[in-house]
């Protein structure tokens, strides 16, 4: 750890430009590090603590909040992809020189941005209502969509608009077009500022997704709730629930951590601690649990058509085909997956070389918390066939 | 067709709000003639310069190009300013790519080269002036002169017809401005036609055919770098000699 925090310091006055560091001046890093470390392993010794010792109501409960959470998980990973294409949209129009796309924009961010979230979820799920009818998870997805999108519009206009004029110009001084030197030199640099907030807004939207709860989402606070009304354990579930929630954000806030490092160290070869490694998988996970939800959604509605042996088989056998597609990904872009990129790690020296077997060996370990996405495996996992009520009621009967 | 100049401009006027940045502006800029457009600060040369590439939109006059007048349409423009190159003071080179894809970008997407051919350009520009092993480097590891030197060789890419210049030494450390001018009087010599805003005045009397002299958005005298310093015409242009070379 030592040798990668003094690269860093040391490595700070040759960042580009728009990226001035200051952490030489305001040691103020090692101290965040060390809350981090404090916050996460008193959560972690309570949870684990507590459901070892007192396995009753405590692994109940985290049994029963895990549903909850893979809900949790689920709405924030598709409502994050929904929200950052309606906010690059927002977000070019709010930089464009067309005035129509620019007002339209300007209006979308001006109105959503005023509106309480859980306003804008109860509008859409009950005062919607008169003209089309939507399903609390359609009414969830589309809330946190619009809401996000207006923040992530906003984020995605401070990016671009923090690029130097001179780089607009020079493109267009060689006869690019404004789409092609948005596409070329603006989009790039602008990414590299952007990802760390939008590594934010993921973050607060992980916990605002609690919100969607008032629309019957069986959402982890949800899911505590239900848990608490029926066996009074209020302390203990909703104690659960915010430390869950805790770990959780101090997971992503410190992935967003190595990301926005990842991000200032491009092209450079830098040492990789098991944190980065780490940082990287978690990113893999994300990506791997949302190209996972969407097969799982296909194979629904595949299986709804035609009658499949098992889904859960068939499920198993696409997951397994998933984490083959991303090892050769791996192979061939010489060491780099999704999540090793966004922290600016690569495995092997110079471009386009391959990974050693070594390598490729020690990084597929790493792929295999992440391989089939966490929260298929916990839907393989729980789902003996009944919903998620069902499975309430057994272990409520079982408890009686 | 040859003999007529290559850059016309015509009662060019630039108003930004109340400020009249080119007042009245009339130049011909013959084929492989080398101009140096001196003037203090806020005169309007930067903002002639812009205009002829269109980086600014003049409030009225005509510029042509070759011939062909240039006016508002977007194809015709990105027409133009693939024939005209544009070198600025602060470099403006692609942080976030490499010495050679800042180099075959526009080769590649407005000229359509495929790569390899792009790829051989850039490395015979980057031979011609002078940093061939810097290919693979990153914007933030070259110096101001190296940097210069490769948005240099950024426009010639594009083989344009003119290059234009915008202060390309100014923001330079002192050790570095020769490197840059040495590759500018190589263009020069090999018959590129240039348009400079430079107060180099040690290139403008190697390089230059003739001098503008530049004032409140007026062009006060056109002259020979000989005339300039031996005989300047008006008041305002001895006064800012004098400034100048002290």
């Amino acid at each position: 750890m030592k040798s990668v925090e003094s690269h860093t310091v040391k490595s700070a006055p040759h960042l580009h430009g728009w990226q001035q560091d200051d952490s030489a001046l305001i040691p103020r890093e090692r101290s965040l590090l060390i809350a981090w470390w404090i916050a996460i392993i008193l959560a972690m010794v309570f949870i684990i603590g507590a459901t070892v010792l007192k396995p009753d109501p405590y692994w109940e409960i985290v049994q029963f909040i895990g549903d909850g959470l893979v809900v949790t998980f689920q709405i924030t990973i598709v409502s994050m992809t929904l929200a950052l294409i309606l906010g690059l949209i927002a977000g070019l129009g709010r930089t464009a020189t067309n005035p129509a796309f620019n007002t339209l924009a300007s209006l979308y961010v001006e109105v959503i941005r005023g509106i309480p979230l859980l306003a804008q979820l109860f509008w859409i799920y009950y005062a919607m209502s008169r003209f089309i009818r939507l399903g609390p998870e359609v009414s969830a997805v589309l809330g946190l969509t619009i809401c996000y999108g207006a923040y992530i519009g906003e984020t995605f206009r401070g990016g671009i608009q923090s690029i130097p004029k001179g780089q607009m110009e020079a493109a267009r001084a060689l006869g690019l077009t404004r789409g092609q030197a948005m596409r070329y030199v603006i989009i790039p640099q602008a990414v590299r500022v952007i990802l760390p907030p939008v590594g934010n807004e993921f973050i607060a939207m992980l916990k605002d997704s609690s919100l969607v709860s008032v629309l019957a989402i069986s959402d982890m606070l949800r899911r505590g709730r239900e848990y608490a009304s029926r066996t009074f354990a209020y302390f203990e579930t909703y104690t659960l629930v915010a430390l869950v929630y805790l770990l959780v954000t101090l997971i992503f806030s410190r992935v967003v951590f190595y990301i926005e490092q990842g991000m200032s160290r491009q092209n450079k070869e830098q040492p990789v601690t098991l944190m980065h490694r780490l940082a990287g998988g978690v990113v893999d996970l994300v990506v791997l649990d949302f190209i996972g939800l969407i097969v799982y959604g296909l194979i629904q509605a595949i299986g709804a058509v035609i009658p499949l042996a098992s889904p859960y088989l068939v499920l198993l056998v696409v997951m397994v085909l998933l984490g083959a597609v991303y090892v050769l990904f791996f192979w061939t872009r010489a060491g780099r997956t999704p999540g090793m990129m966004a922290v600016g790690l690569r495995l092997t020296d110079g471009e386009g070389a391959h990974p050693t077997l070594s390598q490729a060996f020690r990084r597929l370990l790493f792929l295999i918390l992440p391989l089939p996405g966490l929260s298929l495996l916990w839907m393989l996992w729980s789902s003996t066939g009944e919903p998620l009520h069902d499975r309430f009621a057994r272990t409520h009967i079982i408890r009686d | 067709m040859s003999t007529m100049p290559i850059v016309q401009i015509r009662n060019l006027h630039k108003r930004f709000g109340r400020i009249h940045a080119l007042n009245d502006v009339s130049l011909d800029v013959e084929r492989g003639e080398v101009v140096v457009i001196i003037g203090p600060s806020g005169s309007g040369k930067s903002t002639l310069l812009r205009c002829i590439n269109r980086l600014e939109t003049p409030t009225s006059g005509s510029i042509s190009i070759d011939g062909v007048e240039i006016r508002g349409d977007e194809r015709q423009i990105n027409q133009m300013r693939a024939e005209v190159g544009m070198v600025f003071q602060q470099f403006n080179l692609f942080p976030h790519m490499t010495v050679t894809e800042n180099i075959i970008l526009g080769p590649m997407t407005v000229h359509k080269w495929d790569r390899e051919r792009a790829v051989a350009t850039a490395h015979s520009l980057l031979t011609k002036v002078g940093i061939p092993e810097k290919a693979d480097a990153y914007p933030e590891q070259l110096s101001g002169g190296q940097q210069q030197r490769v948005a240099i060789a950024r426009s010639l890419a594009m083989e344009p017809k003119i290059m234009l210049f915008d202060e390309p030494t100014s923001a330079l450390d002192p050790e570095m401005i020769k490197e840059v001018l040495d590759v500018m009087l190589d263009l020069a010599r090999e018959g590129m036609t240039m348009i400079v805003v430079s107060h180099e005045m040690g290139f403008a009397r190697a390089a230059a055919k003739r001098i503008v002299f530049m004032d409140q958005g007026q062009i006060i005298e056109v002259t020979t770098p000989e005339l300039l310093f031996t005989a300047p015409q008006h008041e305002r242009t001895k006064r800012f000699l004098s400034q100048i070379l002290h």
